[in-house]
């Protein structure tokens, strides 16, 4: 007993010490380490500056903000805003609609047609060739959405796209297709062009992952009498699965994001109702029409959307097969 | 067994060069679709003569009038100017701030290590919003400067992590025998460390110079009223919306094929000339990226 209460007392007193010591531990350790200190500085400041401090600025969706008056003088008018877009306006549905529409079906694209171009290369016998395709495959990825959209205005465009004039000269088509206007084509052109400029990039995450399956089990199907294609379906697509997954997971926090360049750019007048997403109707509202706060609130919106859908798949994703981001 | 042996290669090569032949065959076909666009408006860019409709393989009136037009045009050659400023000043100081945040990140003893790795990552994953930021950035007097090119893209966490998680691959010893010797932290940092992360500074270089150079956004918000800062890349998409309105407007019938084949073949040149610092680069990006992208993939 008192052996117990002794122990007791010196483990407190020295639990004391350690507060005491921690203190002045703390100032001698953030001068010792005042260089990195120093040099982490820049990314912090910059950071704050250009990421959290506009968080506040969401405060301007709860008010009737106009450009070029104070913020804090303005009217509160509370979630007006938002039941406008929700409730008021038929926005909120179209809107929806397109976004998710457009990034499910490229979602679905994207990783299938990598995983399948990925797992094609990938049995390609001459490294040779193999990298003459990487290059020709990976080189729309770096290039602008302002050159594409200036090559597909030239191959697609109603009158005068080389495409449409070729169909109509060989008998194929009456009149153009208006691939770039009509609505119609819209979600399809926009799975398209992510194709074209991306599949190059993507297969090459699914090619790095190939190469980290191990070759025994090739050697190992190739005595059980496994083909080219029992290989494929066996060994290289289950190795792919987890890949697919992670990628499925981490892009899902995004489904309501998109390419501004892109859609700045092949959105027009004629094909709005079925292309107009989240950033551009943001755009439309706030720079064009300069309604600052309901601006606001439509991305403060998207904003929260998109981290409760990454944090339910995360979740989700950690139930069902133990793996997660965080 | 060796009968059996050889009897199954046959039948393996039948089946195999059926296979061969279709993956050719569609590989050939992503070849082309990737690439003959870029044949054809490099044709397109030097032709004069009728093209309505044809595919080309090799300029039809070959002409250089596009290009010359480009080059006689004060106002294209000053975004040129601009685009090259921001695409090489920026990813320099991009690159020392980033270099130097992951370095400390890197540092298992730095104190507050996890917290500020939350910070920084946490802001991947969300955005203030368009309107907000533009709040903040005409607050800073950033419209209508060329700096609004530079200063917010100067934490890219993503590469900062690249970076991060390169360093910490490196042998520990290195960094402890320098610091044995004397060395204070910046030190290690750039004259030890950095030449080691050559590859992925590489890769990350040249990224951050595509994204600036393909950049129009930023111009389109901030500076859009600023011809001095107006960047090629943005020059060209007004030329392009532009032509979108004219089309509307039956343009077409207003004008001579010939005058808006020059029209077009202006626009081809520019989308071509926009292109050639792309390909210049492109072969270095084969040699780093692929590797820096592995590297990514795997780790991340």
């Amino acid at each position: 007993m008192e052996e117990r209460i002794i122990m007791n007392t010196i483990a407190n007193k020295s639990k004391i010490h350690k507060r005491f010591e921690t203190g002045s531990n703390m100032k001698k350790i953030i001068y010792k380490q005042r260089y990195l200190f120093m040099m982490v500085l820049p990314v912090v400041i910059i950071v704050t500056i250009f990421s959290y401090v506009p968080v506040f600025g969401w405060l301007i969706a709860f008010k009737d903000y106009r450009p070029g008056r104070d913020i804090l003088s303005a009217d509160w008018i509370g979630l007006k805003q938002f039941k406008m877009f929700f409730l008021d306006s038929k926005d909120a549905l179209y809107i929806f609609r397109n976004t998710l529409s457009i990034n499910i079906l490229c979602l679905i694209f994207n990783l299938t047609f990598a995983c399948m171009f990925a797992i094609l290369v990938n049995e390609i016998k001459s490294n040779k060739i193999k990298s003459i395709i990487q290059t020709f495959s990976l080189f729309p990825f770096f290039i602008s959405w302002v050159v594409v959209y200036s090559i597909y205005t030239v191959f697609f465009s109603v009158n005068s796209g080389v495409i449409n004039i070729f169909l109509i000269n060989i008998g194929v088509i009456k009149e153009g297709i208006n691939l770039l206007g009509d609505p119609k084509y819209a979600w399809g052109l926009m799975v398209i062009t992510a194709l074209w400029k991306s599949m190059g990039y993507n297969a090459i995450i699914f090619l790095a992952s190939i190469s980290g399956i191990e070759q025994e089990q090739y050697e190992a199907a190739e005595i059980d009498g496994a083909g080219r294609w029992g290989r494929m379906w066996y060994i290289t697509l289950p190795g792919l699965k987890s890949t697919f997954i992670v990628l499925l997971i981490l892009t899902s926090g995004s489904l309501l994001s998109t390419d501004f360049d892109k859609y700045y750019l092949f959105t027009n007048p004629t094909n709005i109702e079925k292309m107009e997403v989240f950033d551009m109707y943001t755009y439309r509202y706030g720079m064009k029409l300069a309604n600052f706060s309901y601006s606001t609130a439509v991305s403060m919106m998207k904003t929260i959307i998109s981290i409760g859908m990454l944090l339910g798949v995360n979740t989700l994703s950690k139930k069902v097969t133990e793996r997660s981001l965080f | 067994m060796d009968i059996i042996r050889r009897t199954k290669n046959v039948k393996m090569s039948l089946l195999d060069r059926g296979f061969n032949i279709f993956n050719f065959l569609i590989m050939l076909i992503v070849v082309i679709i990737t690439f003959y666009p870029f044949i054809y408006i490099v044709m397109l860019s030097m032709s004069s003569g009728d093209v309505y409709g044809k595919l080309l393989f090799a300029p039809v009136g070959f002409t250089l009038k596009g290009y010359i037009a480009c080059l006689e045009s004060s106002n294209m050659l000053h975004g040129f100017m601009v685009s090259i400023a921001r695409s090489t000043l920026g990813p320099i100081c991009t690159l020392i701030v980033i270099f130097m945040g992951a370095y400390v990140l890197s540092r298992k003893d730095f104190i507050f290590r996890k917290h500020l790795s939350k910070y920084l990552i946490f802001t991947m994953y969300f955005s203030g919003g368009l309107i907000p930021v533009y709040l903040v950035i005409s607050w800073l007097n950033l419209t209508g400067t060329f700096w609004v090119y530079i200063i917010p893209r100067l934490a890219a966490i993503y590469h900062l992590i690249l970076i991060r998680t390169y360093i910490q691959e490196l042998p520990k010893e290195l960094e402890e025998s320098a610091y044995i010797d004397g060395a204070k932290d910046y030190q290690i940092a750039f004259r030890i460390l950095f030449p080691l992360c050559t590859p992925i500074i590489s890769a990350i270089v040249l990224f951050q110079f595509i994204s600036q150079w393909n950049a129009f956004t930023d111009t389109l918000i901030y500076n859009s009223m600023y011809p001095e800062y107006h960047t090629f890349q943005y020059i060209l998409m007004g030329f392009m919306k532009m032509q979108q309105a004219f089309s509307l407007e039956s343009y077409i019938n207003m004008y001579e094929s010939l005058q808006r084949m020059s029209v077009e073949s202006i626009r081809m040149a520019m989308t071509i000339i926009v292109i050639i610092p792309i390909i210049i680069v492109y072969p270095f990006m084969q040699r780093y990226f692929i590797k820096g992208i592995m590297v990514g993939a795997i780790k991340g």
